[in-house]
């Protein structure tokens, strides 16, 4: 059932559309760069960038050894209220009790069993967000009064960050009565995910039965 | 303690005064055989406390949260040894039984070892086989008291059950290693601890912590009676004792236990407080009173503009000042640069830097400036990558 | 009945020339230029411009003979801003035309008679300002940008007085410093007034005086009561009868140690209970504890 899925998104590709208003004049305005390595090298004499400006750069994209895309994603997917040190705190105490758990199995496992186990938590959080993306996506589409549920192909930027948000509010439902900290369910959550387990795996599941359920409406993709 | 498991005697002779630079102007008639104290490796070296004797020691609850942490994960309490403790060692070698108590404290900024050289040398009297009086943080004798009741003793003294018999509780944990040497020390008088428990004369104090543990409300009291004792047995230079308070300007500071007429104690009002405060008085010998001074008592969480000072008078204030006075400060600073290799290579050989660009030349200089060389830091950032 | 004058009306009031002209005003404003050029065109190159304005005036596009322009537009690069010609918004803005450094130097210059010169001794040697003017008071005026002249802070003052110059006994010092409390700086030997109590400037700057004259003579009043003051009540503290130097005199009397070294160290236990408490002062402190607790680190 899930190679069906596959070829039937593979088939229907929607051209992706850039956000058609930037505050940024594109005719004025490049990116700046954020290596160390080539920050050091001069411009060529021919770059524009010699006479243009240059687009502020973001706090997320400081040239720290441990920057990680999938991880300053996930930081702003899990902020709320604008409280974005909050979600950092809790996202990397999450990577450092993933490491914690990780090091305690490394060090138990015999020699063999060592090269299997990953300890890195970086690793293993890009993997299960990677197993937790959804191959297509519900949206709801009007005819006639009533609202079909269609399911439509998904690009990859848009599935990680739907993977991201069904993994954000099973562990913001978890974390609700307090008894448990928001870091220690991201990070079960993270470890099951990374084996196929958990209730984010099996969220994305039971969308992908839904997509297949709903496969009668998909002519309704206009 | 394994680095100097290595070292045998004969250099151990030679080297010691060179080492701790122990010239002592005053002491050198009382000098102690210095093949029978056993030593710190050199400042900037790694230093093991085995499993067993951590545990013992307690250092599960006494070490900061994240070193704590790190005990479980990594499964050993392995520790730098800086400047600090290689001062605290050198006094403590000092110690001697023609000569009042030395009063030392620990200073420094956030994060930079005051709580881990306390711990040190807690091992280090371990090790010498010396009583250990170790109190967790006199914060929670001001601070984080449940039940209170009033002292039959003295009138007016608020006596605290449950920290004064997890105290005892921890002083008898910790002193396994000479509860021997404790069974033999007799006391001095009776004690009436109400009109049915008593102690009699000439008993082991040993009998006094038992007393303590099984009832919780003549504890304070048995605790006063306890220091006492010790007091007294150190003088006649039958034992040494290392006085070990994290936190130790809270003795001083705010409390929040509330008298009858609804306003808050004065910590002179506290039993354990007083008993504390009369330990660290410099009126008995052979003792060393390591004592922290630490910003957690005066800093305000809703005072955003201002910054409080981390140095001893600030945080003692006058009257703590004028109480602990003379005593020597002990500057707690930030890693130099060999110091955060040593830690960085011990991680890297541990496998606790997981990821691959934490283990590069980049990720060891970025480390480093990235947590302004502050220990504390380091070992967060070090945490998660 | 329309509102209006009606078709046989007007025609009469034209006929016998009693009709209202309605005037169009921009063929109006064309007719009057077309008369006479502006007067910016007729000026000469080397006028006095002081003579042309005088004093601050709102800005007029006919009498200033610069080019100037202002406005903002929605494409920059496709339109000039706005001429000066009927341009609000450079009437809006304040104008310091009547300011040209030629117009300065002719004010200066009618003003001179009126003043002294500055002396030279104190444009060479700034620091004679402090022993032969004491006294220094401070106050600001506030320019608006539109016609109000008040600002309620101008009426604050602050009175800086150099308390050397008052000549004090030690006794007399130390009284002063009470009274005065945070207003006097040990450090720099500055007192500090600030007032604004008082609705006027005048009268601010002389209930500063006021302050500084009272503050001067109740220093040097000795009462009796004076002499009842105890240790506690000293504003500093001293090492010489400090619980701390009794306790130092009987751990060290066991062992010899010179005076000289005592002496070093009540000073500068004096210096850290009684200044500002640095990292640096501490370490000093330690450095000295070490010395005279006899745990001096050993010459490696």
């Amino acid at each position: 059932m899930t190679s069906k899925l596959i070829k039937f998104a593979q088939k229907r590709c929607i051209s992706s559309t850039p956000s058609t208003f930037n505050m940024y004049d594109p005719r004025v305005f490049r990116e700046p760069v954020s290596d160390v390595n080539q920050l050091a090298k001069p411009l060529d004499s021919a770059d524009d960038r010699n006479f243009l400006f240059v687009k502020a750069m973001k706090s997320d994209s400081t040239p720290v050894f441990y920057r990680d895309s999938v991880i300053d994603k996930l930081v702003r997917v899990c902020t709320k209220d604008g409280e974005k040190e909050t979600s950092r705190r809790n996202v990397l105490g999450a990577l450092e009790i993933i490491k914690r758990r990780q090091y305690k199995a490394w060090a138990k496992a015999s020699d063999e069993e060592k090269k299997n186990i990953t300890v890195n938590p970086f690793e293993i959080s890009r993997k299960a967000i990677k197993n937790c993306r959804p191959l297509m996506k519900l949206q709801g589409v009007t005819r006639g009064g009533t609202t079909y549920q269609v399911p439509f192909p998904i690009e990859e930027p848009e599935a990680e960050f739907r993977a991201m948000k069904m993994l954000r509010d099973i562990c913001r439902a978890r974390a609700r009565h307090g008894e448990t900290h928001f870091k220690d369910i991201l990070a079960t959550e993270l470890i099951a995910a990374s084996q196929n387990e958990g209730a984010t795996i099996h969220a994305k599941q039971e969308l992908h039965k839904t997509c297949e359920a709903n496969r009668a409406y998909a002519h309704y993709r206009a | 303690m394994k680095p100097c498991a290595e070292l045998a005697s004969h250099v151990a002779r030679r080297v010691a005064v060179r080492r701790l630079g122990g010239v002592h102007r005053h002491f050198c008639t009382e000098a102690k055989a210095e093949s029978s104290l056993s030593l710190l490796p050199d400042a900037g070296t790694l230093y093991e406390m085995e499993m067993p004797v951590a545990k013992q020691l307690n250092m599960r609850t006494h070490l900061p949260s994240s070193l704590s942490k790190q005990m479980g994960t990594l499964g050993e309490v392995v520790t730098l040894v800086r400047e600090p403790i290689v001062e605290v060692a050198s006094c403590m070698r000092a110690v001697n039984k023609t000569f009042p108590t030395l009063r030392l404290v620990l200073w420094g900024p956030f994060g930079t070892g005051k709580t881990v050289t306390l711990n040190q040398a807690v091992h280090h009297a371990y090790n010498n086989n010396w009583a250990i009086i170790n109190l967790r943080s006199a914060m929670e004798l001001t601070r984080r008291v449940k039940e209170i009741e009033m002292s039959s003793f003295v009138s007016g003294r608020i006596n605290d059950p449950s920290n004064a018999v997890a105290f005892l509780q921890n002083f008898k944990q910790q002193n396994q290693h000479i509860w021997k040497l404790l069974g033999e020390l007799l006391t001095e008088r009776d004690y009436e601890w109400s009109k049915s428990e008593k102690t009699l004369k000439d008993k082991p104090i040993t009998e006094i912590i038992e007393m303590g543990i099984s009832a919780p409300f003549l504890a304070s009291d048995c605790v006063g009676a306890l220091f006492r004792e010790l007091r007294r047995h150190a003088t006649a230079d039958k034992l040494e004792v290392l006085v070990a308070i994290d936190d130790a300007n809270s003795l001083w500071g705010k409390t929040l236990v509330k008298r009858a007429d609804r306003t808050y104690a004065p910590p002179s009002d506290l039993t354990l407080v007083v008993h504390f405060r009369r330990m660290i008085q410099n009126d008995w010998m052979n003792g060393c009173v390591l004592m922290v001074a630490d910003k957690k008592e005066v800093a305000d969480a809703r005072d955003e503009l201002g910054v409080s000072r981390y140095t001893p008078l600030e945080l003692f204030g006058e009257e703590g000042f004028e109480f602990i006075e003379p005593f020597l400060p002990i500057e707690t600073t930030n890693y130099t640069e060999s110091e955060s290799n040593a830690i960085y290579n011990y991680y890297v050989k541990k496998n606790w830097l997981a990821t691959e660009a934490a283990r590069t030349e980049e990720g060891r200089k970025q480390l480093m400036h990235l947590s302004a060389f502050n220990p504390f830091y380091y070992e967060r950032l070090c945490a998660f990558n | 009945m329309p509102k209006r004058k009606l078709r046989g009306q007007t025609q009469l009031e034209q006929a016998t020339g009693r009709a209202e002209m309605k005037t169009r005003s921009r063929t109006d404003l064309m007719d009057r230029l077309a008369q006479r050029p502006p007067r910016s065109e007729e000026m000469d190159a080397d006028q006095k411009w002081s003579d042309v304005w005088p004093a601050a005036r709102t800005f007029a596009a006919s009498v200033v003979p610069l080019p100037v322009r202002m406005g903002s537009r929605p494409n920059t690069e496709k339109r000039a801003p706005f001429k000066k010609e009927g341009n609000l918004e450079l009437v809006k803005i304040p104008n310091f035309l009547h300011l040209t450094p030629a117009a300065i130097q002719q004010h200066c210059e009618a003003i001179k008679k009126f003043c002294t010169p500055f002396p030279p001794e104190l444009l060479n040697t700034p620091e004679l300002a402090k022993t032969e003017l004491p006294i220094s008071v401070d106050y600001n005026t506030y320019v608006h940008q539109g016609t109000n002249i008040r600002d309620i802070r101008s009426r604050v003052v602050t009175m800086k007085v150099q308390v050397a110059a008052l000549k004090f006994s030690e006794h007399a010092l130390e009284k002063f410093a009470r009274l005065a409390a945070n207003r006097y700086d040990e450090t720099t030997g500055i007192l500090t007034i600030i007032t604004d109590r008082c609705h006027t400037r005048k009268q601010n700057i002389d209930y500063a005086y006021y302050l500084l004259t009272v503050l001067y003579h109740e220093a040097l009043k000795v009462e009796s009561w004076e002499k009842l003051s105890a240790r506690a009540d000293a504003l500093k503290v001293d090492f010489d009868g400090s619980t701390t130097k009794s306790r130092l005199v009987e751990i060290i009397e066991k062992t010899h140690v010179d005076e000289k070294s005592m002496e070093s160290f009540g000073k500068m236990w004096n210096e850290y209970r009684n200044t500002e408490e640095t990292p640096e002062k501490t370490r000093e402190y330690a450095r000295r504890a070490k010395e005279i607790l006899g745990l001096r680190k050993a010459e490696v």
